[in-house]
């Protein structure tokens, strides 16, 4: 009961999280929702096989249920969120590269916000007044500070004395742009490896506890049992922790202004 | 001894603390904005109470050392994390600054620079851009831009800046343009890191599971071992 409230307390502020943003609501597709039910099934189930393969009690392979079932929301919500950073990165680093092709045709500031603004995402649409600084706000990255610079000098000077710089920041938001997504495609295989480990943890000790219930009946004890509850409770606390670090923003804070 | 040495610490503590700190603590000190006084005194007080509560012996002394070189640890790490933002930070002013001089005189493109500069830097570039308005063309303003970081990338752009403020830009463009060039390799450079210092730290995540796994296994070898036990050692 005390581990199970301090999983409980651990967890409790992403669940707050969960709760209030109600991601299960947002999933407006049916295929999605049955698959979503189907994954939800075979959550319960594996659980429940697994309690059971270790001979836990019936009071224990309850929590591990609830336990379980609050992981999975906690991942669904996690995926959900990483999506969600994905595609925010797809339409800042897209709208900037929009706005350099849009001021290489336009030449000026006014007439490329505007060609910009028309197929930008909503969110974008939303915030853009025709102000340049309000894109700052908007995209606080160092490579749009520097878009917004070449803009002010363009209208100073005249195009042609910026022209340089701005193929130059186009090549930067190219790079940006490369160096995040392998990055993150870094982190998925980490994270999938880190699922195997898990899986490969849980395989050693249900042999190890399968050898030595075999040699003498260990399964009783109350010892084993908390042993055993302990070893899952880690585990899925584990499992949120990973799943976790890949709800970050794929803007380095480093690099914003 | 130990009342001698606590008594030693009480009433000799503070000035000799004071005596013990040398002047590139105190730099240091300044560069983070930690003041000085505040770190004697937590000294003191540690001092005393490891004097009070541990006997007087060669653990002791261990411990007291330790307590009183953590602070200078502790400094130094904030002092290197400074300096690799300031790295960071240098290196994206500078490419503003590569916008800016496109169409301004080096010190009005500084001025301008200050409005979106990074925080770390906004200090220094205001007075870096209010000593120019009085001598715009003192080399010694320039290379002392951000001195007390003896950062070579710091030192190397404001020589250039000078250059390119002095003699204009027929003569400075080309080695400026090298400098831009540097500095975009150098913020890509950066990024790397840091994306990689990320992945470093997850990759440490691999070891909770096997962890787990080595605790199991010996609890159910302890389980095991103490119900073999349970009647005593009989041979």
């Amino acid at each position: 009961m005390i581990l199970f409230t301090i999983f409980i307390l651990i967890v409790l502020s992403d669940v707050i999280e969960v709760l209030k943003e109600n991601p299960i609501r947002r999933i407006q597709d049916k295929n999605q929702f049955k698959k979503l039910s189907i994954q939800f099934l075979v959550v319960v189930v594996t659980v429940i096989v697994v309690g059971q393969i270790f001979s836990l009690y019936l009071k224990y392979l309850i929590y591990i249920l609830v336990m379980g079932i609050i992981t999975y929301l906690l991942m669904i919500n996690f995926s959900l969120r990483y999506l969600n950073e994905k595609q925010r990165f797809n339409d800042i680093s897209q709208f900037m590269l929009r706005l350099c092709v849009y001021f290489r045709i336009y030449k000026k500031t006014q007439v490329t916000l505007e060609a910009a603004s028309k197929d930008a995402p909503s969110w974008i649409k939303k915030e853009l007044t025709g102000d340049l600084r309000t894109l700052h706000k908007l995209i606080p990255h160092y490579l749009m500070q520097s878009l917004i610079a070449i803009f002010d000098a363009s209208e100073q000077v005249g195009y042609l004395h910026t022209d340089h710089q701005l193929k130059r920041l186009e090549q930067d938001i190219e790079t940006w742009i490369m160096q995040t997504q392998s990055h993150q495609q870094q982190e998925l295989t980490l994270q999938k490896r880190l699922m195997l480990l898990f899986g490969m943890g849980l395989l050693i000790a249900y042999l190890a506890q399968n050898m030595l219930d075999n040699a003498l009946s260990v399964s009783h004890h109350m010892q084993y049992q908390q042993l055993v509850f302990l070893f899952l409770t880690l585990s899925l606390l584990g499992i949120i922790f990973s799943g976790k670090r890949l709800d970050n923003p794929w803007m380095l804070k480093d690099e914003c202004l | 001894m130990k009342w001698i040495w606590v008594i030693f610490i009480m009433f000799c503590g503070m000035p000799v603390l004071k005596v013990m700190e040398d002047s590139a603590f105190k730099k240091s000190c300044d560069m983070v904005q930690v003041k000085i006084s505040k770190i004697r005194s937590v000294r003191y007080i540690e001092s005393l109470l490891i004097s009070l509560i541990l006997p007087f012996n060669f653990f002791m002394i261990l411990v007291l050392s330790v307590a009183y070189k953590r602070h200078e640890w502790m400094i130094q790490q904030k002092i290197n994390d400074r300096k690799q933002n300031l790295n960071l930070q240098f290196s994206m002013w500078l490419r503003l600054m590569e916008v800016l001089l496109a169409y301004n005189t080096v010190p009005v493109a500084i001025e301008k620079s200050i409005e979106n500069a990074p925080d770390l830097m906004i200090s220094y570039l205001n007075d870096l851009s209010e000593a120019l308005k009085v001598n715009p063309l003192d080399q010694h303003i320039y290379t002392s831009f951000m001195q007390e970081y003896e950062d070579l990338a710091i030192e190397r752009a404001m020589h250039h800046l000078y250059r390119y403020a002095y003699m204009g830009t027929q003569d400075a463009s080309v080695q400026l343009s090298n400098l831009i060039e540097d500095n975009a390799e150098n913020l890509k450079q950066h990024r790397l890191k840091l994306l990689e210092k990320k992945l470093n730290f997850f990759s440490w995540y691999g070891l909770i599971p096997m962890f787990l796994v080595s605790i199991t296994f010996l609890g159910l070898m302890f389980i095991v071992l103490t119900n073999l036990m349970k009647g005593g050692w009989q041979t």
